[in-house]
């Protein structure tokens, strides 16, 4: 019972971390690698927020995570922007690049020391009790909650909402979006802003429960291959992809090895790319693309 | 004061991929409410106006090397997409004219008719589904699913959404059959007198544009061979032979009929 | 004389006199500068294989480091296991990378750009995984100690020693890279990276060649990091993260993709770069406030200077050098 508690909860985090990758890539065919840097500064921005100011620590939350937005788009508005039209290539080693600079920044700003935000709050996260006999923290469970939220949040928006239709009208073709009078800056815009956003509450419920450093952006990076197993340009496929490396990696860890916690995604993601490049729900066409 | 034409082309080049020159300079203009047509054999260099005139991506790797693109007056040619469509001028493309994986109606829903308020936009659906009742039809069905017909129907219909001046309309008769072609093109006589519309429109099939349009224009290897009201390049015979493929058999320059008359006679 | 007779011979002049300067430089230099020398000379071999798998090939890695870490636990492994002499463990290492980068290659027949980069970020992870394994499998949870090689019944050790060897090795690669280059191999390389398809239907063998891209370069990165492991006398995992790897793919995009010149300056960048950061920060005043922030600030710039030359100078060191040489040759003459 513990294990399968144990495997919802990591699935829940990669699954919450890989639908940045998994927004992004699918409006403007970027892979940003720098998500996991970028969540982690909405993890810092928390931080900051809880020591500056004596906001209860919900709203703290909403303000992190509603600053962590602005971030986003302030990155494709001042970086990503310039690269549009670039090989799709210049753009991820571009990502590469902020990641490196993000991880120096969040070191000189916030110190290399590990944070604890949830005490500066004066959060508790008491243990609950299911009624399997599992138990799961607190903070665990908002988690778990949360990825659901947005995930449902996230299916709603991008097949009803108009600003939703318009970015799959993106992902499938820009220049005629554009011609349908569809501000392609701005699309992308508000695509790394939801992106730095979901993956932001990743981070701070994640610092939250166990502290926060710089080795934050390692398990977004450990995400990457979940939205990759997927497919990158389907939600469905990251919330499955997320399922099956968590499954993978909290068993593995139980009964092999612990140190494979670090490959269990890469080796799984090996194994998909050999057999199914494009990913178990990704359209083939992606293979061509990039 | 003689207000400026709605649209005109001054000697624009069109470059792709930084060395392959598809148009040397092209003149053209389109006045309000008229119907204009651009014919020419493949490659001539159609499909490259109509793309310079609604504006490139940086993907395209496609480039206005020269001249000026004005509307109303303005120049336009350094404008992205989306701000042109805003003003007025939407391009009905060649191929990939619709988003395949979006159903018919969310197609529509995604295009942006900036100045348009929630009454007017609802009123200009209503209009696209009374002229093309088959989307009103397969409304939820997804355009990649569509016959040629219908997407071409649903391209129109996204394009007259967008609340157009200017209607760049890509080959409306490609792959359809000629009764399609011939009811789409009643359809779009009506809907541009109502709303008082100009298009410029490119055809291979040139009986079919010259019925349509009030004036026209030959490109030949992205250059102006020919231009004058559609009844007179209807008319005339060597045009016709040259270009509009009445005559079958052997294809030569243009020009080579001209500078070489005693061929022709 | 005339012009086309002139070039190839003022620029074999330079070269003599370039390489005379640099292998006399260990006469007149510190023990720290000879480090930073054999530092970079490391990384211009790493960088060179890489160019030619990327800039040239066409074929992107994100996996350096990890065939670096093959090479160097190939060396350790078999200096631990079997005090094995150099002559044993270098070609070792080179064909473990060899085979590596067999393995590294494949997914490449399937996959293009972005996917392949991809899956040589998983290849990275296994290699440092395997690595990590062995390490503390045998207990050596702090890494392995690798004794200097022993040529003609010396030790080969201290700096200028050193510095000697591997600018032979580094000369050697590149002389290696550049006939490579310019051979049939080369011309079909080119062909691949500028389009595929087109390529294979001009009767390119695209998948051997490919391969064969990888396998080279494998073999050239995987001898570098051999060299490192003696040259450092330890290894370690921890000298392979992910970082290195980007480091190197840093090197050929600031050097200047497709240029063998391009990725020497590359590594002669990246390699300083930290040291003119500590330089430029010590002259600040309060710099020893500073002092612990010197990781983070190096991370920080280097960062930007990576983004800096992808967003608006994608040509790299090499194209500013091409755009600035013109126009000082056209001022020299009347
Ligand atoms: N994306 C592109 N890249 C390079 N060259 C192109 C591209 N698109 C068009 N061209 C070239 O530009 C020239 C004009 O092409 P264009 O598509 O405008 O012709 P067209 O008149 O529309 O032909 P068709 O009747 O076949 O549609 C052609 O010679 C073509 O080869
Ligand atoms: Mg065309």
């Amino acid at each position: 019972m513990q294990l399968a508690v144990n495997i919802v909860v990591l699935a829940a985090t990669y699954a919450l971390i890989a639908c940045g990758y998994v927004l992004i890539y699918r409006v403007s065919r970027v892979l940003n690698l720098a998500h996991g840097e970028l969540m982690m500064v909405g993890a810092y921005l928390l931080v900051t927020v809880a020591s500056a100011s004596a906001l209860p620590p919900l709203l703290a939350v909403g303000l992190a995570a509603a600053l962590s937005l602005g971030v986003g788009v302030l990155v494709h508005l001042f970086l990503m922007r310039r690269l549009t039209g670039q090989p799709a290539l210049a753009a991820v080693l571009t990502t590469i690049g902020l990641g490196i600079l993000l991880r120096g920044l969040v070191v000189l700003l916030w110190s290399a020391e590990q944070q604890h935000p949830a005490q500066s709050l004066g959060l508790a996260n008491p243990p609950i009790t299911l009624f399997g006999g599992g138990r799961i923290s607190t903070l665990s469970l908002a988690l778990v909650l949360t990825t659901g939220a947005v995930y449902g949040g996230l299916f709603a928006f991008l097949r009803f909402s108009r600003w939703g239709i318009r970015m799959r009208a993106a992902g499938q073709n820009p220049l005629l979006a554009a011609q349908r009078g569809i501000n392609l800056n701005g699309i992308y815009a508000v695509a790394w802003g939801l992106s730095t956003f979901t993956g932001s509450v990743a981070g701070i419920l994640i610092a939250l429960d166990s502290g926060l450093d710089t080795t934050m952006a390692t398990i977004g990076l450990k995400a990457f291959p979940v939205a990759l197993v997927g497919g990158l340009d389907s939600l469905l496929g990251s919330l499955l992809g997320a399922l099956i490396v968590a499954t993978a990696e909290v068993v593995l860890i139980q009964y092999v090895d612990p140190l494979l916690s670090d490959v269990v995604p890469f080796l799984i993601l090996m194994a998909v790319l050999l057999a199914r490049p494009w990913g178990l729900f990704g359209s083939r066409e992606e293979l061509d693309r990039v | 004061m003689i207000a400026p034409p709605l649209l005109t082309l001054e000697a624009v080049g069109v470059t792709y991929q930084r060395s392959i020159v598809a148009l040397h300079g092209i003149d053209l203009t389109v006045q309000a409410g008229q119907i204009v047509a651009i014919l020419g054999v493949n490659g001539a260099g159609k499909t490259t106006t109509l793309r310079a005139i609604s504006g490139f991506v940086g993907l395209d790797q496609a480039r206005v090397t020269g001249g000026c693109i004005r509307h109303r007056g303005t120049a336009i040619e350094t404008l992205p997409p989306h701000l042109i469509t805003r003003r007025g001028i939407v391009l009905v493309p060649e191929r990939d004219k619709v988003f395949p994986n979006l159903t018919v109606a969310e197609n529509l829903a995604a295009v942006v008719t900036a100045a348009a308020g929630t009454a007017e936009r609802r009123r200009r659906e209503q209009l696209v589904y009374e002229h093309f009742p088959r989307l009103a039809a397969r409304r939820s069905s997804e355009a990649g699913l569509l016959s040629g017909g219908e997407r071409q129907m649903l391209a129109v219909g996204a394009a007259l959404l967008c609340g157009p001046e200017l209607l760049l309309i890509d080959e409306l008769s490609l792959g359809l059959a000629p009764i399609i072609v011939g009811e789409l093109g009643e359809r779009l006589k009506t809907i541009r007198s109502e709303l008082g519309l100009a298009i410029l429109l490119v055809e291979q099939s040139a009986a079919f544009a010259l019925q349509m349009a009030d004036h026209a224009y030959v490109l030949e290897n992205g250059r102006v061979a020919a231009a004058g009201p559609a009844a007179t390049l209807a008319a005339d015979t060597d045009i016709q032979r040259y270009y509009l493929g009445t005559a079958a058999g052997e294809r030569r320059s243009y020009r080579d009929g001209r500078t070489r008359p005693g061929a022709c006679q | 004389m005339s012009e086309a007779a002139r070039r190839p011979l003022l620029r074999t002049a330079l070269l003599a006199a370039a390489g005379l300067v640099l292998l006399l430089l260990p006469l007149a230099t510190t023990p720290l500068l000879l480090d930073l020398g054999c530092q970079v000379l490391l990384a211009c071999i790493g960088a060179l294989s890489l160019m030619l798998l990327t800039g040239f090939a066409g074929q992107v890695s994100l996996g350096h480091a990890g065939l670096l870490a093959a090479g160097a636990f190939t060396v350790g492994i078999l200096v631990k296991e079997a005090t094995a002499p150099f002559w044993v463990t270098l070609p070792a290492a080179a064909i473990a990378g060899a085979l590596l980068g067999l393995l590294f290659g494949l997914p490449s027949l399937r996959l293009r750009a972005l996917y392949l980069a991809v899956s040589s970020l998983a290849l990275h992870f296994i290699v440092i995984y395997l690595g990590g394994e062995y390490e503390t499998l045998r207990g050596l949870s702090t890494g392995i100690m690798v004794d200097p090689p022993r040529l003609f019944g010396h030790e080969l050790y201290g700096g200028r020693a050193w510095y000697i060897l591997l600018l032979v090795v580094a000369m050697a690669v590149l002389l290696a890279c550049r006939n490579l280059v310019r051979s049939r191999t080369g011309r079909a390389w080119a062909a691949i990276r500028a389009h595929e398809t087109v390529a294979a239907a001009l009767g390119i063998a695209v998948a051997r060649h490919k391969l064969l891209a990888f396998v080279i370069s494998s073999a050239f990165t995987a001898l570098a990091g051999g060299l490192f492991a003696y040259y450092r006398g330890f290894v370690s995992i921890e000298a392979f993260s992910l970082y290195l790897s980007i480091q190197y793919v840093a090197m050929i995009i600031i050097g200047g993709m497709g240029s063998l010149g391009g990725a020497i300056l590359g590594a002669l960048f990246v390699t300083l770069f930290p040291y003119g950061i500590e330089a430029a920060l010590s002259t600040l005043p309060h710099a020893d406030r500073y002092a612990g922030a010197m990781f983070a600030s190096n991370y920080a710039a280097f960062g930007l200077v990576m983004i800096f030359f992808l967003v608006f100078e994608p040509q790299g060191l090499i194209g500013l050098w091409r755009r600035w040489r013109p126009a000082s040759a056209k001022a020299g003459r009347p």
